[in-house]
């Protein structure tokens, strides 16, 4: 055996796992070649590293901080956090509106399903659901009560692809809602904010995105990709990538320019779907 | 406590325990299934109780994924919390610690996705200055206890390197002692994958921690 195909071995001779005459072959090729012998004492050495890291004792208070939150309400099935992102109609924004002071506050209530101080609960009554939102969601939000009706009856074809891109929910959300339980970080994931992080400071954008998987990658790039075609500076996020030396940089940067300057998408869609008193105007965030 | 006390694996090491588990009989008993089934009656006590019983697991699980205690003890509550309102999902057909395992490591990388690890280099420096400072590029005295602290803290540091999906499989292999079938049934993929995660993160630990390893193997025969 050469070394090409007794290093995908090495792992399963260290822990016993080969059968008697691989071992075997094995073991004959690495009384001959250092270099492997080496590799898989480096291998046991590290197993050995990462099973010496000693057993770090639990917060003393951990049980009894849990207990008290369930009694304190906490683990009552939390629907709504997931329904409110689908707050599109303009009696329920008036009523946001009127006692919530704005849009900050509303992102609040998204996750959390609790007034901010001075202000009110939003019943799940006063909720329209978009006829588009996914068919979960929309059966959670009329199971609380709320109204199901299609609401975006004056919009293009183009201008409802592109909002149906942009309010689509966060894929990582959908991974998150497996049981039932969507982190609130995960809601409060500042596009924006995301998007000028990349462009300031390019580099320790993509030393962040370099350190999540192949697919977690995709799930955090597409709506940031989408998000700066909306916003109309997908070039420019683009070109301050590709001004790295970073590996990942010209991958990440092609998926950015394929938001090309298209005037339906670069003008911000907010503001002509406001133009026409659309209620998919609505700027819900993720 | 060690990690492998604390659990519900019968054994006193993880290599017993993940012998254990690989023998084919890990389903036939489950050593939670009287207090989930006290719980599911509407015995909160017993709900206490399975916390404290995996507490010790779930928090060095979620301390090796998240690399700080404040993030592990936020992620742990977070873990039973859920794990208490969807409870009542839990069907018997894996060990209720396999259960929890599954939504903990979940949380942790969900959590990691919602920080884009933002501050994790930032809490890596705060953590080494805890640990005494500047870390080593090459062993010193080997028998110092600073030297002990220091190169935990070079390990943790590694795994935090490697891509969550390869951490969560190494972490529960070689630091929790879950076997690969038990491993494949947390985070629902199949065994071949778990085991390829295992080699391809020890292969990056390998570098990230050639220093260490290299000078450890000085001598080493097959």
């Amino acid at each position: 055996m050469n070394c090409a195909r007794v290093r995908p071995h090495l792992g399963d001779h260290m822990e016993g796992d080969l059968e008697l005459r691989l071992r075997g072959q094995v073991d004959e090729h690495l009384r001959q070649c250092a270099s492997c012998a080496t590799e898989l004492g480096e291998l046991r050495s590290t197993v050995a590293l990462l099973r010496s890291l000693s057993a770090p004792e639990p917060p003393a208070e951990l049980a009894s901080e849990v207990m008290r939150r369930i009694r304190a309400g906490e683990a009552r099935p939390r629907r709504s956090q997931a329904v409110v992102r689908y707050v599109f109609d303009p009696r329920v924004v008036a009523a946001l509106a009127a006692g919530l002071a704005g849009f900050a506050i509303l992102t609040s209530i998204e996750t959390r399903w609790v007034p901010a101080s001075g202000t009110r609960a939003v019943q799940p009554s006063e909720i329209v659901i978009a006829q588009q939102a996914p068919t979960g969601i929309r059966q959670a939000a009329a199971s609380n009560g709320a109204t199901v009706r299609s609401i975006q009856p004056r919009l293009t074809a183009i201008e409802r692809a592109a909002a149906n891109r942009f309010y689509r929910p966060d894929p990582r959300s959908m991974v998150a809602d497996v049981y039932g339980h969507v982190d609130p970080d995960l809601q409060q994931l500042d596009l924006d904010g995301q998007l000028e992080h990349a462009k300031a400071d390019p580099n320790g954008f993509l030393r962040q995105v370099n350190e999540v998987s192949e697919s977690e990658r995709r799930a955090w790039i597409a709506p940031l990709v989408v998000r700066a075609g909306l916003r109309g500076d997908a070039q420019v996020v683009a070109r301050r990538l590709r001004d790295t030396s970073h590996p990942l940089a010209d991958a990440l940067a092609a998926e950015f320019d394929r938001m090309s300057p298209n005037p339906m998408l670069s003008d911000p869609i907010e503001n002509r779907m406001n133009a026409v008193g659309n209620p998919m105007a609505v700027p819900v965030s993720y | 406590m060690t990690a492998a006390s604390c659990g519900t694996l019968d054994a006193t090491n993880s290599t017993t325990a993940r012998t254990a588990a690989t023998s084919g009989d890990y389903l036939e008993v489950d050593p939670d299934g009287d207090l989930v089934t006290r719980w599911k009656a509407g015995d909160e006590s017993a709900f206490e109780s399975l916390i404290r019983r995996h507490e010790g697991r779930v928090f060095s699980l979620l301390l090796r994924m998240l690399g700080n205690r404040e993030d592990a003890e936020d992620v742990a509550q977070e873990t039973f919390i859920s794990l208490h309102r969807h409870g009542q999902r839990f069907r018997h057909d894996a060990r209720f610690s396999t259960f929890i395992y599954r939504v903990a490591a979940n949380a942790a990388l969900n959590r990691r996705r919602a920080l884009g690890r933002k501050n994790a280099r930032l809490r890596k420096l705060e953590t080494r200055q805890a640990a005494g400072d500047d870390l080593p590029t090459s062993p010193r005295n080997p028998e110092s206890a600073m030297y002990g602290a220091q190169v935990q803290v070079q390990v943790q540091d590694a795994l935090l390197e490697l891509p969550p999906d390869l951490r969560a499989a190494t972490v529960l292999y070689d630091i929790e002692g879950l076997s690969y079938r038990e491993i494949a049934a947390v985070l629902e993929i199949p065994e071949g994958t778990v085991k390829s995660r295992i080699h391809r993160a020890r292969s990056a630990l390998r570098e990230s921690l050639k220093g260490l390893v290299s000078n450890e193997n000085k001598g080493e025969q097959p």
